[in-house]
């Protein structure tokens, strides 16, 4: 019996002391905010430093959710112009959720890329690549976003439910499809929220300038 | 024995890659450049170090029958400090070594110096062990990781030589076996010799 409680006090303690170190070097590594590396922030719009803007309202919508919203400063630490970038993590892809770096300027899409995502390479990657990324640049962010042919379309009948009827329609990749649709959900989250947040953006962005 | 036999130990006669053949699965799967070999190298240097510094403190508490599960829950727990530390501070390596950084775990060389040395001996003497087997761990990965880079690619820590055409299958796996291979004949062949002509000049000084 005094053999059995050492052991399992000998253990409590080990796992105990793990803890607490583990717990103490999360702490002192975490990282504060949401704010994307800068490496992937560069690659979509160059600048000499990034802000994060204060997320109000709700940012878990329907299609995904929406995790940081970062403006691009200058040498002077000021706003370069009404851009504005968004990491939305896009609902129903293949394997979780697709986390996409979506620059956003006057209402227009200007430049995307995949930030994160645990699709099957080869497959699903295979929609998100620059290539077929660049069907989204320029179009209008204050519309909604729906793949093509989404409504009776037979496999996934439900998860494009919901879109407004006047979405802009998306090509989907063949293959594909559910990566295509995370994409699409990761920019109709930001579009709901760029529409629904449009005034506090555009007064935080002001204040940087 | 020794501190300075210990020392030596797991740089020459014991080497862990070469003489032991221990953690082959990394040595194999990270050492296509010579950068990720001495990154890999250093990570199970840091988890060798500190948890026989910890494991031979605890070797008179922790009971023999639970040993193996105390020895893994300290090992885990420098496992999980280094990813934390190299995915805040060195994202670019974290990512390179992927999934082979949480496989320190369970390295055969890190539970087998805990099981044979550090729960046997006194404190420092484990933590020099730690070191020479870390030690001797990263010279090997960064050897064949500097052959399979030269040979692969062309360069070596990334620093192209610009000359002729690199052969692609070094980088692969069958490369590193075939590098690891040849690098192991030779070494054993070398160390070999070496005890031979010692046992010879001995037997004449007798």
């Amino acid at each position: 019996m005094k053999s059995v409680v050492k052991t399992v006090l000998v253990l409590t303690l080990i796992a105990l002391f793990a803890g607490l170190a583990l717990g103490l070097v999360y702490a002192l590594t975490a990282k504060s905010g949401s704010l994307p590396d800068k490496k992937a922030l560069n690659s979509l719009v160059e600048a000499s430093d990034y802000k994060e803007l204060k997320l109000n309202g709700e940012t878990a919508l329907e299609f995904g959710t929406v995790k940081c919203v970062c403006v691009p400063l200058d040498e002077n630490g000021k706003a370069i112009d009404d851009s504005l970038i968004f990491l939305t993590d896009g609902n129903s892809g293949f394997d979780g959720t697709v986390g996409m770096l979506i620059l956003v300027k006057n209402g227009k899409v200007e430049n995307l890329l995949c930030y994160e995502n645990t699709e099957t390479p080869g497959v699903g990657s295979n929609a998100l690549t620059d290539s077929y990324l660049k069907q989204y640049v320029g179009l209008d962010i204050t519309n909604d976003f729906k793949l093509k042919g989404s409504g009776d379309y037979w496999s996934k009948p439900k998860k494009q439910s919901g879109h407004e009827d006047d979405a802009t329609e998306i090509e989907g990749y063949t293959s594909a499809t559910r990566t295509s649709t995370a994409v699409v959900n990761a920019m109709s989250a930001t579009h709901t929220y760029y529409v629904t947040n449009l005034n506090d953006l555009t007064e935080q962005i002001n204040n940087l300038k | 024995m020794k501190k300075r036999e210990i020392a030596l130990n797991g740089i020459l006669n014991s080497n862990p890659t070469f003489r032991l053949v221990l953690g082959t699965c990394p040595t194999l799967a990270v050492t296509t450049t010579a950068l990720n070999s001495l990154a890999m190298g250093l990570a199970v240097t840091f988890v060798l170090v500190c948890s026989n510094f910890i494991i031979s403190l605890l070797r008179k508490v922790i009971p023999n029958n639970v040993r193996i599960a105390a020895f893994i829950t300290i090992i885990a727990t420098f496992v999980t400090v280094l990813q934390m530390l190299m995915k805040s501070f060195l994202p670019d390596l974290y990512s390179a070594l992927g999934i082979f950084l949480p496989l320190i775990v369970v390295n055969c060389l890190i539970l087998g110096r805990a099981e044979s040395f550090a729960s046997k001996n006194c404190v420092v003497d484990s933590v020099i062990d730690g070191l020479s087997m870390g030690i001797g761990f990263t010279l090997s990965l960064a050897l064949i990781g500097a052959v399979r880079e030269i040979l692969g690619c062309g360069s070596i820590f990334s620093l192209s030589f610009g000359i002729g055409a690199p052969m692609s299958v070094f980088v692969l796996p069958a490369g590193g076996f075939l590098v690891y291979g040849i690098l192991m004949a030779v070494i054993n062949h070398i160390t070999y010799k070496s005890e031979k002509s010692r046992l010879l000049k001995k037997d004449r000084t007798e």
